[in-house]
């Protein structure tokens, strides 16, 4: 019986890592990048995302997609679309992403993708001057914001650079990999062993309780509260005089709504941030700065198709991050902001 | 706690190393019964008080029935069980959808009635079941009374079954307690065997089918006919994967202690009639009902139309049971009309011919259709919003569209398993003492550590 728990055990971990390497996400090992001064993505790797969407991303230098690594060290002329995870957007194919869809138009200059997620303006205040310090080809900047949060000074994101109010400033935050992992990452990641380390983040971040119930839920803080003391108009003139100040040549911004999504029954329209949306076009307005909002479009998409901008046959409709359709939707917003360069 | 929780792991863990430390089984027992009242005071203490009561009255009272052989008194003894039992039932599962459902009336009389601010107590329904059954055997003198307060309160306390069931009876259970039972290889064995497909089943399976099914019956008037019926078959197999593999882990966890708490599941899906569906599906439940319901309403004893009324009756109060709701007595009546239509063109069970192979798939397709429709009622928040469902089901129309790869994958894979198993009558996968059994076990262990769900999933039955 012993050896067939033994002869067992073989088996399974052999059918789990099969199993996992066909539909487990993988992992990607960190290595330090001098340049941007952040933990990067190793090059030569290749991202297999499969929990939402399904895609193999290669990775090139400063980990970035490799396509867009190729084309910013061939010295064409490219702006830089700064974002979240939905620029990063491990969830289409390269070239279903917006660059992808906007750069095979064969414009004369191109898009690249720094997006990561989480990213804020604070990251992007820090990471834009070191990125086109190294590459003069970068002729401006098109930051994509996914939420107002993002420009709003005094959200904190835990290993993320901060905006923050009285006085204004920018605070540079990372957090390093642990030593665990800069060791045996490489090792699972050459493996498609990621499973094990899921595994193991799981089993450390699971929250024990023992104590008799019931259990107490803590309720979290909103993201846009009305008590701050100052005026959004006085923190973003002073977030886009500093991003313009910081960074090279033009900058812009493209706003992509939450909506249109399924919500019960009905489908929500209305982009509770709209009147955020708007001050905050207004303000880049009076600094001179493009703002595209692609509100209308998504809604429009939703309202004239039936179709949504965001989930993947394996996730809710119109929930998570934007698939090949909203990636369409933001790369015919990059061709209307960038055309005048065309 | 749930079963497929770390900490139930942790729990259960330092409940096994306690019961192979020490051989007394007296000792085992009174930690047996703290460690289920520890089980249950993790989800609200509260509520604990209520399991005491209700332990307290039926043990006092089958001690007093034991005693009496006054026929009046016994009935006003049974009669007190009934009424603090079925009074807390009542109170705190069905206050609520009387006030509701009386509400109009009231107010056409000028009184005006709101609901009440009512928690559910978890389990209810099945201790205060268990507690019943064996309050009437002692009464219908068909088992002893239990003497030893211990093994009464763990009888109706014991952790495995305490919260979702399977429904123990008094008789097959409290002889179980009187033995001192010690851990062994081969019910550790058979425990974990039981466990790990439970755990599969719930966590694997229907937490996994539970993210669609969620997203399909929320937007149900938004989504296309074939995505509507995706989430229904998709809530057909999720509630029998959460149920049974509930039910698996149970009598796992009862088994490695030593302890059998019967089956409660017995691929239902395979039914060729209501009959042999309520024979299949929670089992401890149908059983009980059969007994305590049933058969003293007269059973098939009478006439046709009695019978017929007998069953229907049943039915709906095994719908009431499931939920305070006219979804649920819907759900059940479809269930008492399958039975009554099998009894009217077919007759008794057991004078049918006996089935050609055209007529028991021609049997499956009736069961199945009626029980998969009768799922949309048990489903649906609301008779309005069942109409709906079912309205885009039969009538063709466009929406919101999303079949998820991995819901079709395990409708088909269902389907293929249960095939062979009707046909061949194959059960390799559950095979209980092969040399791949561990193979098997160990992968689905596996799959289900690695797909763990990041969204909290109570388990369906919790809500009983």
């Amino acid at each position: 019986m012993a050896t067939c728990w033994g002869g067992g055990l073989l088996f399974s971990f052999l059918f789990i890592w099969v199993v996992c390497s066909v539909f487990g996400n993988s992992i990607t090992p960190p290595v330090w990048d001098e340049d941007l001064q952040i933990y990067v993505r190793k090059s030569g790797t290749t991202v297999h995302w499969r929990s939402e969407g399904w895609a193999d991303i290669p990775v090139g230098p400063m980990g970035l997609d490799v396509n867009d690594a190729v084309l910013l060290e061939s010295g064409v002329p490219c702006f830089a679309l700064w974002g979240d995870s939905h620029v990063d957007a491990l969830q289409v194919p390269s070239d279903e992403r917006a660059v992808g869809l906007f750069n095979s138009g064969g414009p004369p200059v191109k898009v690249i993708a720094v997006g990561g997620g989480g990213l804020n303006v604070a990251d992007y205040y820090f990471r834009i001057p070191r990125l086109q310090r190294k590459y003069p080809n970068i002729v401006g900047n098109v930051i994509l914001l996914s939420g107002m949060a993002d420009v709003i000074p005094g959200k904190t994101l835990e290993c993320h650079s901060r905006f923050l109010p009285g006085p204004w400033r920018f605070e540079e935050s990372l957090c390093a990999p642990t030593r665990l992992a800069l060791k045996y990452a490489p090792l699972l990641s050459e493996m498609r062993l990621g499973f094990l380390q899921s595994l193991y983040s799981k089993l450390k971040n699971h929250d024990f309780r023992f104590v008799w119930g019931p259990e107490t839920a803590v309720a979290r803080p909103a993201v846009v509260s009305d008590d701050e003391s100052f005026s959004y108009e006085e923190a973003w003139n002073y977030l886009l005089t500093a991003l313009k100040r910081e960074g090279r040549g033009r900058l812009a911004f493209i706003y992509i709504p939450p909506t249109p999504q399924p919500a019960g029954n009905v489908v929500r329209i209305q982009d509770p941030e709209a009147p955020l949306v708007k001050r905050f076009g207004v303000a880049c307005a009076a600094n001179g700065i493009d703002f595209v909002d692609l509100s209308r479009n998504f809604q429009d998409l939703y309202l004239k198709q039936g179709l949504f901008p965001r989930g993947f046959f394996n996730t809710p409709p119109g929930k998570g991050h934007l698939n090949a359709l909203g990636h369409r939707l933001v790369a015919k917003g990059l061709q209307e902001l960038l055309e005048g360069n065309r | 706690m749930l079963f497929s929780s770390l900490e139930f792991v942790t729990f259960f863990c330092c409940v096994l190393g306690f019961l192979f430390a020490v051989r007394s089984n007296p000792v085992r027992k009174l930690f047996l019964l703290a460690a289920s009242y520890y089980f249950y005071a993790y989800w609200d203490y509260r509520f604990l008080s209520l399991i005491l009561l209700s332990t307290a009255t039926d043990y006092m009272v089958g001690r007093a029935l034991g005693r009496t052989r006054d026929v009046v008194k016994r009935k006003w003894l049974l009669a007190a069980s009934l009424v603090v039992n079925l009074g807390l039932l009542g109170y705190f599962k069905y206050c609520n959808f009387f006030i509701e459902t009386a509400a109009p009336l009231l107010q056409e009389l000028g009184l005006h009635v709101g609901t009440l601010n009512i928690i559910l107590p978890v389990g209810i329904s099945f201790y205060t079941f268990q507690t019943l059954s064996y309050t009437i055997d002692v009464y219908r003198r068909r088992m002893p009374v239990c003497e030893n307060p211990l093994d009464f309160a763990l009888f109706v306390a014991f952790f495995p079954q305490l919260v979702a069931g399977p429904i123990v009876r008094a008789t097959h259970f409290l002889p179980q307690l009187r033995q001192a039972t010690r851990l062994n290889s081969e019910d550790l064995y058979e425990g974990f065997r039981r466990f790990t497909f439970g755990l599969a089943k719930k966590v694997f399976l229907a937490d996994r089918l539970a993210v669609y099914v969620d997203f399909v019956f929320a937007n149900h008037a938004l989504v296309d006919t074939p995505t509507m019926w995706l989430g229904v078959l998709g809530y057909t197999l999720q509630i029998y994967f959460d149920f049974s593999g509930y039910s698996d882990m149970a009598i796992g966890v009862a088994r490695m202690m030593g302890y059998d708490l019967g089956e409660n599941f017995n691929f239902p899906y395979l039914s060729r009639s209501f009959s042999e569906f309520w024979r299949r599906w929670h089992i401890s439940l149908s059983s009980w009902v059969r007994d305590y319901l049933y058969i003293p309403l007269g059973g098939n004893r009478g006439t046709r139309l009695r019978t017929c009324v007998n069953l229907l009756v049943t039915m709906l109060v095994m719908g009431l049971w499931h939920g305070a709701a006219w979804t649920f007595v819907v759900w059940g009546g479809l269930h008492g009309f399958g039975l009554v239509v099998e009894r009217v063109v077919l007759g008794r069970e057991k004078n049918r011919p006996s089935r050609t192979p055209a007529g028991g798939l021609l049997g499956w397709g009736y069961t199945m259709f009626i029980t998969v429709l009768g799922w949309v009622f048990f489903r649906a928040q609301g008779l309005a919003e069942a109409w709906v469902i079912l309205e885009k089901l039969f009538v063709s129309g466009g929406g919101i569209s999303w079949l998820h790869p991995f819901v079709i994958a395990v409708i088909a894979a269902t389907v293929v398993m249960h095939g062979v198993r009707a046909t061949a009558r194959m059960d390799w996968l559950f095979e209980k003492r092969s040399w791949y059994t561990p193979a098997i076990l160990l992968s689905l262990l596996w799959l289900t550590v690695v797909f763990y769900p990041t969204r909290f999933t109570p388990f369906i039955y919790f809500q009983f």
